[in-house]
């Protein structure tokens, strides 16, 4: 059966019962049949049929989806809207091209080696002209409104050194550990470099060798979610090759979105090839990774010492929870840590709304939807809300300053390196 | 002055209608471009119909206006909330405008000391129901879809669930309504108290009425006491037979469960494909029986249950401990309809109810008749009011094998109304089963309907072609 089959085959099988209504976060903002699975489902039937043409019109509907997978989640008949939306969407791209800015951001900037660092250099350089800084969140605020950036969103800076320019100093571990190789991705290394150092140093500390080749790139992530599969196939194959002559036993990736692509995005960009299974059979995540090496230190600690408490929640990145059906584990890791006090917010699952470029696209929809996830965080009373995914984080911290709520933004590594650095005498540093 | 009677479907309205639609609803209300017409053009069934525009009213007035242009210029309009309708009721077949009624979504009161709410239509269900359970009442209709359909569609479609068994179904729980007439005229009927019977009782009239005489604007529902205690059992049977005789038995035996649920094998079947929950395979058929009161009393109930059940020698009866332990067992039943795709792409649902006595017999013949024609038949239901959802699962792309689905379901249908039955417990006619309607109704009967009709909607503007086939 060729794809073009297969999608058909995925389309056909929606009864259109509607479910998807209720769990849709762009249709609980928009009411409309168009936002839900089962109406993009029914247009790109339509599509097939050739009762609908690849118009602008669809362009539009197929991009107005966070692809957070909860229609295909909670889907009693089994049907892959997300991974058809995002599928349509390519076949968008090969029929009409990529719009102009896609194009020039995705095949220009991203899937460059040189020049996405060069302009974010040069940015870091000019961000003070146009932005103001907030100190408190160590974020900016526009000066003025630009094209797709409302003024009074908080924009994480650019820090230079880039995280991949720094030297992680000293990588090698104890003679017969493994080696673990790190994978940055955009939002570290140009963004959030301290939450790169975190990792680094959590490794450091259970004495592994690291692998940080420097000539590792983007993802692919963007680019496959706008159905550029040419950028996102040349940004996997710099990937692996990049990881390859490392030599490491695992590939550590703190950014759920990132993680979820290499471990499942790359074997769906070449199916079959055995090069790419054995590098996505290296992938790894924090959670499960540092729970089954800090965190079974810290399980004894935690019986000690518990005067002050910090109130922790957790948000799960849709691309970790649906997608690779990992949420036990951070939950596991956060509740390991002394003096941390779980709280579940109500729907921890629900999308944040960021979803990539769609946060830029609809800002104001991407808001709506965060909205509902900021009074659920808000419900928790929690002093802390952690997360493991870039883009999540992004959104929160943009969110959070908004609202001017007191919750802080953790990502997962920063939560436990933060415990282990306040109870450095009671933890043993050896695994 | 009126124009010409266009002819049908009408697929498209004149530049000058769409004007004025867009006049009376706004611009951002309305919807016109092929993508978005595609959108509103089906529902739950697999039956779609050409839109010639998409209005979102948000007032009584509005739908009124809509209306009367319906009238002057005799375009369709066709009522719709979140299209997830089983039998086409929501399907413009003959073209025209759709209705949409998700921005009347507003809760408007609810009084506790009367147990009444005022609701309007685009409420979903689901939402009303937690509103009102938060301060410690019930309102028990629930359609498997109740946390994505809206109460507009349940009072259209007269919508019943699992609790009809004990509870009774939409119309027991209408006490009035606001309901716009194809005419345009915005009228009240009922009333707000619980009784009330001055004149014609023209709520029961409206209430199933699958929006052919009117469009709701507004609800007056009257809810009752949460009871105290809830207790879900599941008992799987070895024979199907086993577990029609159970039914019988239970409701003779003087306890009324909440829900008292069938599915025969093909059903298990279909479930534990989706999710997995450890079911024998050859399971005849299971109960889902939930009992609810004061609890003190459920234990009583429950053993008597266990002793009437066990005497059938079941494989398996299992008490939910708690909570999450009886909502697992509620899941399978909930997911099952759209489940049920599992086995064959196309569904022909029925959903006939025949009185409790006869379940076994039904079963057990339309078995039969899909046997003889080597069609998959798969049967569920809310056995408790005997009302049981029979399926054939078919290739609707095989035309031989559609052909004899179609003879087998009017045989099931026969065999229906020869055992006392009705054809349709809850989902309505609409669309699908208006070809058979003669078969439970007499000629007078159905011209007495035909007449209500036209004395609402004489120039049959208002959701065209449902219910009657002529």
């Amino acid at each position: 059966m060729n794809h073009l089959e297969t999608l058909k085959e995925i389309a056909d099988k929606c009864v259109r019962c509607g479910l998807c209504q209720s769990v849709c976060p762009v249709f609980a903002e928009l009411q409309k049949e168009t936002a839900v699975a089962r109406g993009k489902v029914s247009l790109i039937r339509k599509v097939f049929s050739g009762d609908a043409g690849y118009s602008e019109k669809l362009s539009t509907h197929l991009l107005q989806c966070l692809g957070c997978g909860a229609c295909t989640e909670s889907c009693p008949n089994g049907v892959q809207a997300d991974e058809l939306i995002l599928a349509a969407r390519a076949l968008m791209v090969e029929k009409k091209g990529l719009s102009f800015p896609k194009w020039v951001l995705l095949r220009k900037i991203l899937g460059s080696v040189s020049l996405l660092p060069l302009l974010l250099k040069t940015g870091s350089l000019l961000q003070g002209l146009l932005l103001k800084k907030i100190p408190k969140e160590s974020g900016l605020h526009l000066k003025f409104s630009l094209p797709y950036l409302d003024r009074h969103r908080l924009i994480p800076s650019i820090k230079t050194p880039f995280f991949l320019d720094r030297d992680p100093g000293n990588v090698e571990g104890v003679r017969g550990e493994r080696k673990i190789g790190l994978f940055v991705g955009c939002s570290i290394n140009y963004l959030f470099p301290e939450i790169g150092e975190s990792t680094v140093r959590l490794l450091k500390r259970s004495r592994f060798s690291i692998g940080l080749p420097k000539n590792q790139a983007c993802c692919g992530l963007p680019a496959y979610g706008s159905g550029d599969l040419e950028t996102a196939r040349s940004l996997a194959r710099r990937n692996i090759e990049a990881f390859q002559s490392s030599n490491v036993d695992q590939i550590l990736v703190p950014c759920a979105s990132c993680f979820y692509f290499l471990k499942e995005g790359y074997s769906k960009l070449f199916p079959g090839e055995e090069s790419v299974r054995a590098f996505t059979e290296k992938i790894v995540e924090p959670s499960t990774f540092f729970l089954n090496t800090i965190g079974l230190t810290l399980k004894d600690a935690k019986r000690q010492g518990e005067d002050h408490r910090t109130r922790v929640t957790y948000h799960d990145p849709c691309h970790m929870r649906r997608s690779m059906k990992i949420f036990q584990e951070p939950r596991q890791l956060l509740q390991s840590i002394p003096n941390v006090e779980f709280v579940e917010m109500k729907q921890p699952n629900r999308c944040c709304g960021m979803s990539g470029s769609f946060n830029f696209i609809y800002y104001d929809l991407s808001k709506k939807i965060m909205d509902r996830k900021l009074d659920d965080i808000e419900g928790t009373k929690a002093d802390a809300v952690a997360t493991s995914c870039m883009g999540c984080l992004i959104q929160l911290k943009d969110g959070i300053h908004g609202r001017g709520m007191e919750t802080q933004t953790l990502h997962l590594v920063e939560a436990l390196e933060k415990a282990l650095d306040s109870k450095k005498n009671d933890i043993p540093n050896d695994p | 002055m009126r124009s010409a009677t266009p002819p049908r479907p009408v697929s498209r309205l004149d530049e000058r209608v769409v004007k004025q639609i867009k006049d009376i609803c706004g611009e951002k209300h309305t919807l016109t471009s092929k993508e978005d017409l595609i959108c509103y053009g089906y529902d739950a069934t697999n039956l779609e119909g050409p839109v010639a525009l998409v209005v979102f009213p948000g007032t009584a007035e509005e739908v009124s206006e809509i209306l009367k242009l319906a009238n002057k210029h005799l375009f369709p309009v066709v009522p719709r909330g979140m299209g997830t309708g089983f039998t086409g009721g929501s399907v413009p077949s003959q073209g025209g405008v759709v209705l949409v009624m998700t921005r009347f979504n507003r809760i408007l009161e609810i009084d506790e000391k009367n147990m009444i709410a005022v609701v309007e239509p685009g409420v979903v269900t689901g939402d009303f129901q937690k509103r009102v359970e938060a301060l410690g009442f019930f309102f028990p209709p629930d359609p498997a879809s109740q946390l994505y359909c809206t109460l507009g569609g349940n009072v259209a479609e007269c919508a019943g669930g699992p609790r009809a068994v004990k509870y009774g179904v939409t119309k027991d729980y209408v006490l009035g309504l606001e309901v716009v007439l194809p005419t345009g005229e915005i009228i009240h009927t009922g009333v707000r108290t619980m009784k009330g019977v001055v004149g014609y009782d023209l709520t029961k009239l409206f209430v199933g009425s699958e929006g052919t005489l009117g469009i709701v604007t507004r609800i007056i529902l009257r809810f009752i006491p949460m009871p105290e205690a809830r207790q879900t059992l599941m008992v799987i049977f070895r024979k199907v037979e086993d577990a029609a005789i159970a039914v019988s038995k239970i409701i003779s035996s003087k306890v009324i469960p909440s829900t008292l649920e069938f599915m025969d094998n093909a059903s298990i079947q279909c479930v534990e494909d989706y999710l997995h929950l450890g079911f024998p395979r050859d399971a005849g058929a299971l109960l889902l029986i939930e009992i609810d009161g004061d609890r003190e009393i459920l234990p009583k109930y429950i053993q008597k249950i266990e002793q009437i059940v066990s005497e059938l020698n079941p494989y398996q009866i299992k008490v939910a401990a708690n909570d999450q332990e009886a909502e697992a067992l509620l899941k399978a039943r909930k997911a099952l309809s759209p489940a049920t795709y599992r086995l064959n792409p196309t569904k022909i649902a029925e959903d006939i109810t025949v009185p409790r006595d006869q379940i076994a017999t039904f079963i057990t013949e339309a078995g039969k008749i899909a046997a003889d024609r080597g069609l998959k038949i798969i049967n569920f239901g809310h056995a408790g009011d005997g009302n049981i959802h029979t399926s054939l699962m078919i290739d609707g792309k095989n035309e031989e094998e559609k052909k004899k689905a179609e003879a087998a379901i009017e045989e099931i249908l026969r065999l229906t109304i020869r055992l006392g039955g009705t054809l349709s417990g809850e989902h309505g006619v609409g669309l699908t089963k208006a070809p058979y309607i003669e078969m439970e109704l007499g000629p007078v009967e159905i011209e007495v309907m035909k007449k209500i009709k036209r004395v609402f909607d004489p120039n049959d503007i208002l959701n065209p072609g449902k219910i009657f086939a002529t």
